[in-house]
């Protein structure tokens, strides 16, 4: 089995709720985005766009980031292809961040609260047990919510639908699917990283994608 | 100080996302680390090669040094060892094994040659190969490291590597040249001299050949003209070009016929030691990320 997901940008309104979704569920401190968007402009006016790329770990089936992991605590699970760090192996060295194309990790110094000098908020003293300082974090494919069959907090949360999680080693499955009939890319292909998250194009031709 | 620096969002809508983990704030202590360990196993080299053991002892103090700040970088010190798990795929790994298997032969074989015992017991052979085994690690790994970062095309070059080993040689001559400075006079001065300036023009035709052939790449170009221009230009300029190159190699040279006294050779390993290192920051804070967008764009 190999977890991936496929992101529509023609879906993608730009609207962030992954983000939220994602920091809400993990419980992220200030500076630390398991998935963000690379927003860009592009063009000139009148012809200018904005170009809205949500991102995450892209659970690589080839990752740049394991191979030069000193420790082993970036791990590849083998039942699910989840890419995975072990926080009490991790030592913060950061090589791992060096060799990621896709910006996907943040080392975490210290535990900061979002609200400084007041101390942390419940919701900060139940969530942030699961952080380390002094070690790199990443998104996991929310590994808490695959375990209950659930899918990751950003794909369940997207009101635009424009995400579709599933298992690319099924020909049959919803993102499998998807990649074959409407033309999804990886990005940075030349990495040699095989990126288990695809994108569909924003710009293609108008037809129903799912 | 309770924020995140800025520049973490800044980075996020940024095409060409400049490389901060090993170039900003704590990552000094790498720079400075890996620094010291390449000029280490340069000088030990070099202090053996041209039986210079004040340079091989420095060598192997600036070694260790490096080693132990090189910890202070890290997020958990205390797990350090952890990072010998993997020398089949991580050259990290293999750089601490290296150190580790450099740092006690070395310092039992320089305990032979202060008098211990004799240097050319089986002893002190086979701590002389197993030192030179760990050196050649040390030399090899920090090339490497870096090397192997694809998505930053300053460093993912095959020739990174060999430029790290000369400017490895270049600080062990930069050693030697101070060795040299508080050794009586008999010793060898020209070899000192000609190993520094071999190693600095193998170390300068490397670093121009590497740049060259990066040029037809938009990321190169990018780091290049940060070197040139941008937020690093002051240490490329004063501190790699000036202060490592043109003073040391205009006190060098005039050395080869006129001797500069042990002042002079003093200044000339310690500015060229100073230029590696600004080089060594230089290389760190000018790299800059592969755009996320590729060639293919998203369109
Ligand atoms: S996206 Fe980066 S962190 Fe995630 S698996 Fe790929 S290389 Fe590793
Ligand atoms: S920071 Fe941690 S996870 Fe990353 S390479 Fe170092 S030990 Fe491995």
């Amino acid at each position: 089995m190999r977890y991936g997901m496929v992101i529509d940008l023609k879906r993608c309104i730009s609207c962030y709720a992954c983000q939220v979704a994602c920091k809400s569920e993990n419980a992220t401190p200030p500076g630390v985005l398991y998935a963000w968007a690379f927003r860009q402009e592009q063009g000139e006016y009148p012809n200018a766009r904005q170009v809205y790329l949500p991102m995450l770990c892209n659970h690589c089936a080839e990752p740049s980031c394991v191979e030069v992991c000193p420790t082993g605590a970036t791990h590849k699970r083998d039942t699910d292809g989840v890419v995975l760090i072990d926080p009490e192996k991790c030592v913060g060295c950061r090589a791992c961040m060096t060799a990621c194309p896709y910006h996907a990790r943040y080392y975490v110094d210290k535990i900061r609260n979002y609200y400084p000098g007041q101390g942390l908020t419940p919701y900060e003293t139940a969530g942030y047990g699961r952080h380390n300082a002094g070690t790199v974090e990443k998104c996991n494919f929310c590994a808490d919510r695959l375990q209950k069959g659930q899918e990751p907090a950003c794909a369940a949360n997207c009101p635009a639908m424009a995400r579709t999680f599933g298992d690319l080693d099924d020909p049959d499955s919803a993102p499998s699917l998807l990649i074959r009939r409407e033309g999804a890319f990886q990005l940075l292909p030349d990495q040699g990283n095989d990126p288990s998250v695809y994108y569909l194009p924003a710009e293609r031709p108008a037809k129903e994608s799912r | 100080m309770n924020r995140p620096t800025p520049s973490i969002y800044s980075d996020l809508g940024a095409v060409y996302r400049p490389e901060r983990v090993w170039a900003e704030g704590r990552a000094i202590t790498l720079v400075i680390a890996h620094f010291l360990s390449g000029a280490g196993a340069g000088g030990w080299l070099i202090g053996l090669i041209i039986g210079l053991r004040l340079a091989s002892l420095l060598g192997l103090a600036a070694v260790v040094l490096g080693g132990a700040i090189h910890l202070g970088f890290l997020g958990h010190p205390e797990r350090a060892l952890r990072m010998m798990a993997k020398p089949q795929s991580s050259w990290i790994s293999r750089g601490l094994w290296s150190m580790l298997l450099f740092v006690p032969t070395a310092a039992l074989y320089v305990a032979g040659a202060y008098g211990a015992w004799s240097t050319r017991s089986a002893f002190s052979v086979v701590m002389l190969v197993l030192s030179l085994v760990g050196m050649a690690g040390i030399f090899l790994y920090k090339g490497f490291v870096y090397a192997v970062a694809r998505a930053v095309p300053l460093w993912h070059s095959p020739l990174l590597p060999v430029s790290y080993i000369s400017a490895g040689l270049r600080g062990g001559a930069a050693l030697a040249l101070i060795g040299l400075a508080f050794s009586p006079s008999g010793q060898d001065r020209h070899a000192v001299q000609t190993w520094w300036l071999a190693a600095t023009a193998a170390m300068v035709f490397l670093f121009a050949l590497e740049l060259a052939m990066g040029l037809d790449d938009k990321t190169v170009r990018r780091s290049l003209s940060a070197l040139a221009e941008g937020s690093v230009a002051w240490a490329f300029f004063g501190g790699f070009v000036l202060f490592g190159l043109v003073v040391p190699v205009a006190l060098v040279i005039t050395s080869l016929d006129a001797s500069i006294g042990s002042a002079g050779l003093l200044i000339a390993g310690i500015t060229s030691l100073g230029g590696d290192l600004a080089y060594k920051y230089c290389m760190n804070t000018a790299a800059t990320y592969v755009p996320l967008l590729g060639p293919r764009g998203i369109a």
